[in-house]
């Protein structure tokens, strides 16, 4: 059972597995070239989803 | 099995429609959105903190954050918010709100810690807000 599924213009994105040992994502891309935004967004989420499973600790200045 | 039964029944039928997955997270499809999604954080088939995200104003808000008394200080409450920050902001949402206690400090810090920033003063609460972006 996927953990999150979530469908936009540029791409699906499904959360299979979110835990300390293992992330596992799908990411299934359209023709449309992921817009500029779109992407920080995706970055930041990876980043946040690391950080929810223990794999990243961010500065503390920065959390 | 005592957590589960301080949940609202609301809280409960969402938990086991959802099932319970062993280590790992959960939450619903984007689909549930338009009602109160909860959001949690499992580990051997035992719920061990859970939040609830609705849509609200341009953003999500977040409620009902709540860490297990025998699980408290590590930092799994942080963990759970950080990853709603990443449903959301994969959601589409850029803005998430909660709102806290004037009186509950330990709230205040955490959320605070979390970058949240009070922006509306209540009589008893503090609407906070976190740009996710």
């Amino acid at each position: 059972m996927a953990k999150f599924r979530m469908k936009n213009d540029y791409y699906e994105i499904v959360i299979k597995t979110g835990t300390a040992e293992k992330l596992e994502i799908e990411i299934t891309f359209n023709e449309k070239e992921i817009a500029e935004q779109e992407l920080r967004n995706l970055e930041t989420s990876l980043r946040l989803l690391l950080e929810a499973c223990g794999r990243f600790i961010p500065n503390p200045s920065k959390r | 099995m005592e957590f589960l039964s301080s949940l609202s029944l609301e809280t409960r039928s969402n938990l086991s429609l959802s099932g319970v997955d062993p280590q790992t997270i959960y939450h619903s499809f984007k689909e549930d959105w338009n009602t109160t999604t909860p959001v949690m954080l499992f580990r051997d088939n035992q719920v061990l903190a859970i939040g609830k995200l609705r849509p609200y104003e341009d953003g999500v808000y977040l409620s009902c954050l709540v860490v297990r008394d025998d699980y408290q200080n590590q930092h799994l409450g942080t963990r759970l918010v950080k990853y709603m920050f990443a449903l959301s902001l994969l959601n589409g949402f850029n803005t998430m709100y909660t709102e806290v206690k004037k009186d509950n400090l330990r709230a205040l810090a955490f959320f605070k810690s979390l970058h949240f920033k009070r922006i509306v003063e209540k009589e008893m609460t503090y609407l906070m807000k976190r740009n996710l972006q």
